[in-house]
């Protein structure tokens, strides 16, 4: 096979493994002080829920695996960022109706996005409850760049593996364009391997990030979003020896 | 029959089936406080409130619901090719025995979380543990079948051909049983533990606070204890929480299987992939307007915490 297929593969995921990592660290996420409502975002850990949302997209990749690769990510990316909105709604309604709290930021005087003073909807003693509309914003771009890592993870690792099954001569083209005259039977194994192998992406550089999340994290505006480069640093080095071992695995 | 409109009627059925599956699971996780409210019944003995509840963390919902249903994914497929048992028969049979797996690594989470706690007084209760199996069994088994069930249509619909028609074209995932299951299984964790586990710690958990605020950290481990009548067990906790958390955790997952197979469904009748991603931007839109109203209303509604702005008198 040619070298030069195998590096692109590598370095796709590897950015892959970066637009997790960027995607986990916009996620509005409230680890378990949110299920109290004590802090601001969704009341569950990191790893759990890019995983949740980044296998909404995998799905739908699964879906279109006939359609053209840049079609197919921002399809899986816009499937995360559906799921991911429909719980951020959901969670708000909870904590209006079930609890009677208004949504409320911590980490800043002011919504950065609709310029309200969100902090005097605080309970004292907590740090925040709900989703004010700049975590909504921040969630949605967070999923988006999960679902688009996810798929960029899929698409070549299932095409690779589908082409090999063919007999066909593996080419780039091959790998990112449509492909024509394959029935979904015939599919199904090299979907479920490069499936296996997407969630690993997702847990290995969500729980990377986890460590500079610390449990707890708002938007793109709180202090710890500061630690992202280091962080994509860690995924992309994490991504490339995951991707040596999946390009020995599938060859 | 035309194959758009079985295609409409399996869409139906699926998003049916799911929000059932959602429903139960957030169910299931209140009954045995799994998740992240675990947190507070693991605390509530170290500050000396002794507890009926039931406590199984067995590990984080998305993981620990995903091994259910692959489990019973796996079991089903060896019975349905293995042994050529026809699928009507094979999907309660393999979930019948995964509750059996499941209720096993309840009892020893309960046994094994409540001894450790032994030197703080809270005493294991058999009783509880014998009247809230059944539960947690039950809640499970509804769980794996509705995915299951869910499972084996996407999987029929994608690579065989229904009722003379060939529906491939509008709904189905192309994964093998056991993996789709895995997926929808660790999908339906994730909604359960981030929506209506907060019904359960932010309200059920702490009743016994001021209804219109946030649990401060001074209450942590405070945990209410006291029922309308005795002692409040994780029975009474699923009474309450099911008729509004639980119930919109199936809501959520059932809307977010609507939302990702009409776009699919409305792309392929028009043969426009491109349509799907004007469609999903019309929905996350859409989605946003929603809560940025729902965000207004509770601010106008309730009004600011009165002593953030130097108002006494509390809120």
């Amino acid at each position: 096979m040619d070298f030069l297929i195998l590096i692109i593969i590598l370095i796709a995921i590897a950015i892959a493994g970066i637009l997790i990592s960027i995607g986990t660290m916009l996620l509005p996420i409230g680890g378990a002080p949110a299920a109290m409502f004590t802090s601001t975002g969704i009341a569950t850990g990191a790893e759990m829920m890019l995983t949740g949302s980044g296998i909404t997209g995998i799905l739908m990749s699964a879906v279109l695996f006939r359609e053209n690769g840049l079609i197919v990510m921002v399809n899986a990316g816009l499937s995360s960022a559906i799921m991911m909105s429909t719980v951020m709604l959901i969670c708000n309604f909870l904590a209006v109706y079930g609890r009677g709290v208004p949504p409320a930021l911590y980490t800043r005087e002011k919504d950065p996005i609709t310029g309200e003073n969100v902090k005097i909807y605080i309970t004292p003693g907590t740090t925040g409850h709900g989703i004010p509309t700049a975590c909504f914003i921040s969630g949605i771009i967070g999923a988006f760049l999960g679902g688009l890592g996810g798929a960029l993870t899929f698409i070549p690792v299932f095409r690779l593996l589908v082409i090999k099954a063919l007999g066909l001569t593996p080419s780039i083209e091959a790998i990112f364009s449509q492909l024509i005259e394959v029935s979904s039977s015939n599919v199904l194994s090299s979907i479920v391997i490069a499936a296996t192998i997407a969630l690993g992406m997702f847990l290995i550089n969500a729980n990377i990030t986890a460590y500079a999340i610390r449990g707890v994290i708002e938007g793109w505006w709180d202090p710890k979003f500061k630690n992202t480069p280091r962080t994509a640093l860690a995924c992309f080095l994490a991504s490339i020896v995951f991707g040596c071992i999946t390009l020995l695995f599938i060859l | 029959m035309e194959p758009i409109l079985i295609a409409i009627g399996v869409l139906a059925l699926i998003v049916g089936l799911i929000t059932i599956a959602g429903w139960f699971e957030d169910a299931e996780s209140d009954i045995g406080s799994q998740s992240n409210p675990n947190s507070q019944v693991q605390l509530a003995p170290q500050v000396g409130t002794i507890h009926r509840f039931f406590n199984k963390a067995i590990s984080g919902e998305p993981v620990s619901n995903g091994m259910w249903c692959m489990t019973a994914g796996t079991i089903f497929v060896a019975l349905w090719l293995g042994w050529n048992i026809h699928p009507l028969i094979s999907i309660p049979l393999s979930c019948g025995l995964t509750t059996l797996f499941h209720m096993t690594f309840a009892t020893t989470a309960y046994l094994g979380r409540i001894t450790s706690q032994r030197r703080f007084g809270q005493p294991i209760y058999i009783d509880v543990l014998v009247s809230h199996l059944p539960l947690i069994g039950t809640h499970g088994f509804m769980v794996t079948l509705t995915i299951l069930t869910i499972s084996y249509i996407m999987y029929t619909a994608s690579t065989s051909i229904i009722f003379n028609a060939d529906i491939s074209r509008y709904i189905g995932y192309p994964v093998a049983i056991p993996m789709l299951t895995l997926m929808l299984g660790i999908i339906s964790g994730s909604i359960g533990s981030s929506t209506g586990d907060t019904h359960y710690g932010g309200e059920r958990l702490y009743q016994h606070t001021v209804y219109g605020e946030g649990v401060s950290t001074k209450y942590y481990g405070n945990i209410t204890i006291k029922a309308e009548l005795g002692w409040r067990n994780s029975i009474d906790t699923v009474w309450f929480c099911t008729k509004y958390g639980s119930m919109m955790a199936g809501l959520c997952y059932g809307l977010i299987l609507l939302f990702d197979n009409f776009r699919i469904f409305l792309g392929n009748i028009y043969g426009q992939v491109f349509l799907n991603v004007c469609i999903g931007l019309v929905i996350v839109f859409m989605l946003f307007l929603v809560n940025r109203w729902i965000e207004v209303w509770a601010r106008r509604k309730f009004g600011p915490y009165m002593e953030n702005i130097k108002l006494e008198g509390g809120k």
